[in-house]
């Protein structure tokens, strides 16, 4: 296993930082895990961007790029979002539709903080289906606000290099789903390890390895 | 005014055209052609078919020109050499082989350019992306993988060994007969 080198101005000085870009600890993690390996298969599911494609392909991977939120209000009618009533074979379907590999043939998934924007039990069959397609010891990176509940803004996560983000509020707000480190915690009980990092906003940073 | 040289006052002061002498208002106008100047303009610029925004067309496209979808099409296309737009009203359903292939409407299918590929602000692209420079706008709606196609620098080619001339035995000057000693 040979570790990439970092590329000229990967890490630039924070003066040279955008506006609303701060450290982040789990990209670090996820970003070491893929300079240490070749050619991996990459899931970005806040909708992709042009610094996140610019980034992965620059380390020789390939990135897949789905607006898992915006998959789900294609996919559900007003009237079952309105009811919060989602029968499970719909809810099989919109996974099928959604996760189209093959078991275990991704190496990391970007999840930022779609997850809390779900509705719980469709954000579970998320969960679900990413264990499977997910190789085994490979990392799935994922945020949860502060908030209790409520409408909130889903966020924009764009990767400026190995260890800062750029996190920039969407336009549309939506209902959020409270998470406490516990319900995290047991969300990911499937997984092999979880890694939680606090940020100072007291976003929850976590890292499940597969 | 600013640096103005004597030879643009002259110029200023000149007419445009000189005035005609009274013998040149008998004289009958020559038409002249703009054929062949617009000719050169053609030959200047890149042809670019058009499928407008009323056509729907099913089947393959292939062919050596540039191409704008406005219309639909439900086929694929193939333009190796040439590069493919899909308009803000434009929607293909079918594989995209392109040099660059720039999409402000829809596409529903694979994509690949030789060169470049831009999805556009509001544009949907269902379809996986592989392109030497792929470009993904803010707002624009993408599923699929994306690959980028490396091109390899050509590596660097050994230095030639110098290239030492050994004269021939027979021009040396001492090799010549008429300089052998008997």
């Amino acid at each position: 296993m040979t570790s990439r080198p970092l590329p000229t101005g990967a890490n630039p000085p924070p003066s040279d930082l955008p506006p609303g870009a701060r450290r982040s600890h789990a990209l670090e993690n996820v970003s070491a895990y893929l300079r240490a390996h070749q050619e991996l298969q990459v899931l970005d599911f806040g909708g992709i961007n042009q610094p996140n494609l610019d980034f992965v392909t620059g380390l020789g991977h390939r990135i897949y790029g789905e607006n898992l939120m915006l998959a789900f209000d294609y996919f559900f009618s007003q009237q079952e979002v309105a009811s919060r009533q989602f029968a499970p074979e719909r809810v099989e379907q919109f996974l099928d539709q959604t996760f189209d590999f093959e078991d275990q043939s991704c190496d990391a998934a970007f999840l930022w903080d779609t997850l809390q924007f779900l509705p719980p039990n469709i954000a579970q069959g998320v969960l679900g289906r990413l264990y499977r397609v997910l190789a085994p010891d490979s990392l799935l990176m994922a945020f949860f606000h502060p908030e209790n509940s409520g409408p909130a803004a889903p966020h924009v996560c764009r990767i400026l290099d190995d260890r800062n983000l750029q996190l920039t509020p969407r336009q549309h707000v939506r209902a959020i789903v409270p998470f406490s480190t516990r319900s995290i915690e047991r969300f990911f009980q499937q997984f092999q390890s979880v890694k939680f990092f606090l940020t100072r906003e007291n976003l929850q940073e976590v890292i499940a390895r597969r | 005014m600013w640096n103005r040289s004597k030879k643009d006052d002259e110029a200023s002061s000149r007419p445009a055209t000189p005035a005609p002498s009274p013998s040149d208002y008998g004289r009958e106008a020559i038409p002249t052609s703009s054929y062949a100047a617009r000719q050169s303009d053609f030959s200047g610029t890149r042809a670019v078919a058009t499928i407008g925004k009323s056509l729907i067309i099913k089947g393959l496209i292939r062919g050596q020109e540039d191409l704008v979808i406005d219309g639909r099409l439900e086929g694929d296309v193939d333009l190796p050499e040439n590069r493919l737009t899909v308009g803000v009203t434009g929607h293909v359903q079918g594989a995209v082989r392109a040099r660059e292939i720039v999409v402000l409407g829809s596409i529903q299918g694979n994509l690949e350019a030789s060169e470049r590929v831009e999805i556009k602000k509001n544009a949907k692209v269902i379809g996986d992306l592989k392109a030497q420079r792929p470009v993904i706008e803010d707002e624009a709606y993408f599923k699929g993988n994306v690959e980028t196609i490396r091109i390899d620098k050509p590596a660097p080619k050994p230095a030639a060994p110098p290239i030492v001339v050994e004269p021939q035995a027979s021009l040396l000057p001492d090799n010549k007969p008429e300089n052998r000693k008997g």
